[in-house]
């Protein structure tokens, strides 16, 4: 009885955050969620993740929310940062005061840092680590003053528009 | 005159039958229509079969000229496994909108024909996002493949969702996660396994963000220990697929349960790789009765991989039980695995940076973990900028660590000394570089095997016993010690029968239901507190009646840098029968200390006292035993044992044991 009882509670979860996360026309999907601004947003996002209150199919059928959003390169990678960024400002932060590490790196990449410069970015998030990490309230207050920091790097400048 | 009437009776006549014909064409036809749309696919081959050129009809009978059904591939993506006793295929998915068939659980043939009407259908029945023929990749491709020009019969359709996400997986390299054992954790004692989708020439620190595909059963946050271990057992429990960014599992095994993570590249070409993937595509919706012995998360995670063998499969290998490090092992002896990587967890990163600090910095660290870092900041502002870097990489991993300790929301943000600590470092300027942390000498894929068959002789003045002992699972701590952790021992349903050669009699010696003994060092930053559970029946010769024995108990461990020794001190509660007794019911309390060490290579030696006190009767023993087992090969070991039992019935004296170990 219990399996039947969880089955139709699991389907009805999924039924009704598919229809949430519906393409056509929904949003872009978690990003716009995630990126709301709100304190401490990020790391519940990363919680209802693990803890199964995003049905297991959305990564699957929304690449990660990309559903009903234009699809071009630029916004995949864009989602895929916001993404990353709010389920690990934890990490992120920790390896920006000592100017490496792997989540660092990682968000390097993202930002389209080539290897070669990726060392520059490392060092320029722990030179800016109190604009970054200890003002920003939330994600994408940090991402605007990373995106600001870069312009002004003669490095990195490059990789920003 | 002429009869008209013949011609006149003739073309109405035929008129008439043409009208019928055309009226039963077109009325199957649509027929078999209402049945796709909603969504009766058995139904729907049934009205088509009515019609020989139907395309869902010749498809069907073209699938069954080449006996598709019976495909070993057909078989492996359907999950169908022949009973013992009748030789029929049933699947091991119990998800009802896995199957196409009302009966396709149990039929491939039925599930086969009702899979190729169905592509036909333009309908998503609700739950269902998506058509047939768009959830189904696997199934689709494969057919196709097989149905050669036939495919042409059915309209295509465009599954943009699995275009986005093939693209957005771009899987050209799997890779075979396990994070390692952590026996404080019932339902991850034997490890974990899960599949990464990587791509070709990327900077290995964004592995992490590709997608990652795991099983795990879905438990109700309700669930009380009992009903976990009950349902566990017993499939009581759904388990699913899901597919998370990598960086979110991280998160659950690196932080969250601090395990040491070892990565293995799977040895496969991108045709079985896209066949992996579109396999996986089909199983996020699939739903199966989750065993914690048998089909768990392993197990599950193997049979993805069938797909590519299909013809001699993994899973057939595994019966009652399923170890995660012996899938590991099975996809190295079909070479579909390379050499891993290794990932240290939190603690052991923590402990290669004390490792690294001279003693005094050592001890300067310790006290501002304690204190705060404001409390040090006198003498760290003494010191040269590397050294103030050191202490404070370690203050922050701890303090991280501590956090996440708690399971609670605070685990989420970092506290106020931890910002503190963060900002300090930044200040700085020193830039940090990658820790070097010493992996394991031996990867987990490389121990002794999982099973073990001992033939050993106790002697005494009492005893002269010959015993063989059949343990199923998994490691002790006079096991050799490469591939596990040094610290922990799992023991399952080992059953042991013995030869009493005094009293010319064979008996059943011991049965272990289960042992378990995790010994965690403490030290000055790690408090882990040792613990030991036993449930079992043992007797020491034909003479004696079966004691059963449930202990509990917890203990201290201390490392002491020398030889890998590590000291303990136990208390352990046992609830005793034993028909010998006196008092057959009884409670024991044990006091138990020891050392446990690794002297020279390939050798593992215990010393062991203890006090037992009967709260029956109130009567004390003393008890001993010297351990010494020695590796020969990687699955062959011999052991020496001197012990005094501290038993409340009939004295042993000075017991000695030889043990042949073999493990396979």
């Amino acid at each position: 009885m219990k399996k039947i009882t969880t089955l139709i509670a699991t389907l009805s979860i999924a039924a009704t955050t598919s229809v949430a996360f519906a393409d056509g026309g929904a949003g872009c999907g978690i990003g716009a969620e995630v990126m709301k601004g709100q304190k401490g947003k990020g790391p519940h996002i990363a919680a209802a993740i693990i803890n199964g209150l995003i049905p297991n199919t959305f990564f699957m059928t929304t690449g990660g929310g990309l559903m009903g959003c234009d699809t071009t390169k630029a916004v995949e990678v864009e989602q895929l940062k916001k993404t990353f960024v709010a389920s690990n400002m934890d990490q992120i932060s920790t390896d920006a005061a000592r100017g490496h590490g792997q989540h660092l790196v990682a968000l390097g990449y993202l930002m389209g840092v080539e290897s070669e410069d990726i060392s520059s970015f490392e060092r320029l998030t722990q030179q800016r680590y109190n604009d970054l990490f200890a003002s920003a309230d939330s994600p994408s207050e940090m991402l605007d003053s990373l995106n600001l920091a870069m312009r002004n790097d003669p490095a990195l400048a490059k990789y920003v528009d | 005159m002429q009869p008209p009437n013949i011609l006149q009776r003739f073309i109405p006549a035929t008129l008439a039958l043409l009208l019928t014909l055309a009226s039963i064409a077109t009325g199957n036809a649509s027929g078999v229509g209402d049945f796709l749309r909603r969504g009766d696919f058995d139904a729907a081959v049934d009205a088509a079969a009515a019609d020989p050129d139907h395309p869902i009809t010749r498809l069907i009978q073209a699938s069954r000229e080449r006996r598709l059904a019976d495909a070993d591939l057909w078989q492996a993506l359907l999950h169908y496994r022949s009973e013992r006793d009748t030789g029929k295929s049933i699947s091991e998915i119990d998800g009802e909108w896995f199957f196409l068939s009302d009966n396709g659980k149990n039929d491939p043939e039925k599930e086969l024909e009702a899979t190729i009407a169905a592509f036909f259908s333009r309908h998503a029945k609700p739950p269902m996002r998506l058509t047939p023929y768009c959830r189904f990749v696997a199934r689709r491709h494969w057919l196709f493949q097989q149905l050669g020009e036939l495919q042409d019969l059915i309209p295509k359709q465009r599954c943009t969702e699995f275009e986005r996400f093939k693209r957005f997986l771009k899987p050209e390299r799997l890779t075979l996660i396990f994070p390692s054992e952590h026996p404080n954790s019932p339902s991850s004692a034997f490890g974990h396994t899960l599949l990464r989708f990587d791509h070709a020439n990327q900077a290995p620190e964004t592995r992490m963000l590709n997608m990652s595909l795991n099983f795990a059963a879905e438990i109700p946050a309700d669930t009380s220990a009992f009903s976990y271990a009950i349902n566990g057992l017993s499939g009581g429990f759904p388990g699913r697929f899901t597919a998370l960014p990598y960086h979110l599992k991280l998160r659950e095994y690196g932080q969250m349960e601090n395990r040491d993570i070892w990565e293995y590249p799977l040895k496969l070409s991108q045709a079985d790789i896209d066949l992996v993937t579109r396999h996986a595509y089909e199983m996020l919706i699939a739903e199966y009765d989750y065993y914690f012995a048998h089909e768990n998360c392993s197990y599950h995670l193997l049979s993805l991989l069938d797909v590519t063998t299909a013809e001699d499969r993994l899973t057939d290998r595994f019966g009652i039980w399923t170890i995660p490090v012996d899938t590991i092992r099975l996809l190295k002896q079909r070479d579909l695995i390379g050499k891993p990587t290794f990932h240290a967890s939190t603690s052991r990163r923590i402990k290669a940076r004390i490792d690294k600090l001279p003693a005094h910095l050592e001890t300067l660290a310790y006290r501002g973990i304690d204190d705060g870092v404001d409390a040090i900041s006198t003498e760290l502002d003494r010191l040269r900028k590397e050294e103030r870097a050191a202490i404070l990489d370690l203050m922050i991993d701890y303090l991280r660590y501590r956090r996440f300790l708690r399971k609670d929301e605070s685990t989420l943000t970092p506290g106020e000394e931890e910002r503190k600590v963060l900002m300090a470092r930044s200040q700085l300027g020193v830039q940090g570089s990658a820790l070097p942390v010493e992996a394991p000498t031996v990867s987990p894929d490389l121990g002794h095997g999982t099973g073990r068959v001992t033939l050993a002789i106790d002697r005494s003045d009492r005893l002269e016993v010959s015993w063989i002992e059949f343990r199923p699972a998994y490691h002790d701590l006079l096991d050799p010690a490469p591939g596990f952790s040094r610290s922990a021992s799992i023991d399952f349903l080992g059953v042991a029968a013995g030869w009493d050669d005094r009293r010319r009699a064979l008996f059943l010696k011991s049965l272990t239901l289960l042992d378990i003994e995790s010994l965690e060092p403490r030290d000055r930053l790690f408090k882990p507190l040792s613990w030991h559970t036993r449930f079992g029946w043992h007797r020491e010769s034909a003479a004696d009646r079966p004691r059963f024995t449930a202990l509990g108990g917890a203990g201290l461990a201390y490392d002491t840098k020398v030889a890998g020794t590590i000291r303990y001190l136990f208390a352990e509660i046992s609830a005793i029968h034993d028909a010998d007794l006196e008092r057959e019911n009884t409670l024991l309390g044990t006091l138990r200390a020891g050392i446990l060490s690794q002297p020279w290579a390939g050798a593992r030696l215990k010393l062991e006292i203890m006090a037992v006190q009967d709260a029956g009767n109130g009567t004390q023993d003393m008890g001993g035993s010297i351990r010494l087992g020695q590796a020969l090969a990687r699955d062959l070991a011999v052991e020496a044992e001197v012990s005094k039992r501290a038993s409340s019935d009939v004295s042993d004296g000075t017991i000695v044991t030889i043990r042949i170990k073999q493990y396979h």
